[in-house]
């Protein structure tokens, strides 16, 4: 038993030295063409607690620096604080973080995204109204994840007024009714393309992703290229955006995105196989097992 | 200190960054939440019986029934780390039903060894072990929902 023991030890141990160097350095050049700083973006990211999500604010802007994010924003269900706090924590060497929240709005159901605001919108409100709200406060407004069930609530002063929709989110890995769902409320009025990884925790950070064309690399920057539709998103093979600004965005190779990431995808496999066995094993014989035997012990002493 | 470690590893490995160590120690400061909210609802079941084991040797006895779920959980993660990103970040590596299936075994598994345990350390009669066990799942279980999702469960509330 103390061999698998200390056998379960070592590849635990193994697994966070290699895992750690596997981290590696997290340098990154933001990509300049034309007088823009083509920023990647993810713009709806929740983060632990209050949302059901499995890392902190901190711990969301290094995953994201990792994955060669620009920018977020950490859009909280119905609150701000922790975009406030995870901008609070944010260091120089990004990315860039935006404060947002999730509206969840009950009247009637739909989920809007409000990316810079200082304080948090009300959910009661109707979607047209939170979005005058949203931009009274010097934000954007973007619909999140708009599918048949969250889409009937924007009426046409919603979808007048509204920056920006979601025209690729996770849902669309799911089933591609509703990739169908996302193109067709695009269609709907003029909006900034935008990509997104409702991300979690879950997977990598940024597997959806809006390419920005700013002026400047500032939260201003970020906010008015959204209101001037200056964005590209790219799904398997399809462009979303401004034309010329998907012409340049092939044309500075940002997509398709590049690969070479094969080797390192492998090596955390091996990582995160030899280190789970090893957790396993634990599991079965490391304190729970050692507290298995006092709790029979204590049970008979008792 | 054990199940807030093992869980960090986990939180690591299925956010796609397995084993760094920095991920790994900064995850288990926050998610020690979760020993922490059943301890306390252990404390509040066993109040009583205080004086015939202590409160820290009964917490002590009392996750050693957490094997099951950790190491569900720990499949689960290493499952979630294999996966391609777009289906990790979709939920679609893992069958629903497969999932629901076997996190049901987990809580009818974990709930059958609470009993054993109320029953055979605390040597209470069966309502009564039935009785705290409900009891404590309810707390534990409310304030981890609590923690995760209580400005979901606000506007939820409202509608």
């Amino acid at each position: 038993l103390s061999v698998l023991r200390w056998i379960s030890s070592s590849l635990i141990f193994a697994a966070l030295v290699a895992g750690t160097v596997a981290s590696g350095p997290m340098q990154h050049v933001v990509a300049k063409s034309e007088g823009y700083s083509i920023l990647a973006a993810d713009f709806h990211v929740h983060s632990f607690p209050g949302d059901w999500a499995t890392l902190a604010p901190w711990d969301v802007t290094l995953e994201a620096r990792r994955r060669h994010l620009d920018v977020i924003s950490l859009t909280s269900h119905n609150h701000v604080w922790a975009g406030q706090l995870g901008r609070w924590m944010a260091d120089a060497d990004g990315p860039l973080v935006i404060v947002g929240e999730e509206i969840v709005g009950s009247a009637p159901h739909y989920h809007l995204l409000a990316v810079g605001v200082r304080s948090t919108v009300d959910w009661r409100k109707s979607a047209a109204d939170a979005i005058g709200d949203i931009h009274a406060q010097g934000g954007i407004a973007i619909a999140a994840h708009p599918i048949a069930e969250y889409s009937r609530t924007y009426d046409s002063i919603a979808l007048r007024e509204l920056d920006g929709a979601e025209v690729l989110h996770p849902v669309v890995f799911e089933r591609d009714e509703s990739a169908d769902e996302l193109r067709e409320f695009s269609s709907r009025g003029k909006f900034a393309a935008i990509g997104d990884s409702d991300y979690r925790g879950l997977g990598p950070a940024g597997v959806c992703r809006t390419y920005v064309f700013a002026r400047e690399f500032s939260e201003h920057g970020v906010l008015e290229a959204i209101r001037e539709r200056h964005t590209v998103v790219y799904d398997r093979g399809r462009y979303y955006g401004d034309t010329k600004l998907i012409e340049l965005a092939i044309r500075e190779h940002l997509v398709p995105a590049r690969g070479g990431d094969d080797k390192h995808a492998i090596f955390s496999s091996i990582i995160g196989i030899a280190g789970g066995i090893g957790l396993v094993m634990a599991i079965l014989m490391g304190p729970m097992g050692l507290l298995r035997s006092r709790a029979r012990t204590t049970t008979v002493r008792v | 200190l054990f199940i807030a470690f093992v869980l960090a590893c986990n939180i690591s490995l299925i956010a796609g960054d397995p084993f760094n160590a920095r991920l790994v120690a900064s995850a288990m400061a926050y998610w020690t939440f979760v020993p922490l909210a059943e301890a306390a609802a252990l404390v509040v079941v066993c109040w009583g019986a205080r004086r015939r084991l202590s409160l820290s040797k009964l917490t002590d006895l009392f996750f050693t029934g957490h094997a099951p779920w950790l190491l569900w959980f720990t499949v689960l993660s290493i499952i979630w780390g294999l996966q391609s990103p777009q289906s990790a970040s979709a939920f679609v590596g893992v069958h629903e039903v497969a999932l629901l299936a076997g996190t049901a075994v987990v809580v009818i598994w974990c709930g059958y060894i609470d009993f054993c345990f109320f029953s055979a350390v605390l040597a209470w009669p069966r309502t009564r072990v039935a009785f705290a066990l409900l009891i404590q799942r309810m707390i534990s279980w409310f304030l981890l929902l609590l923690v995760f999702s209580w400005a979901s469960l606000s506007a939820g509330l409202g509608r």
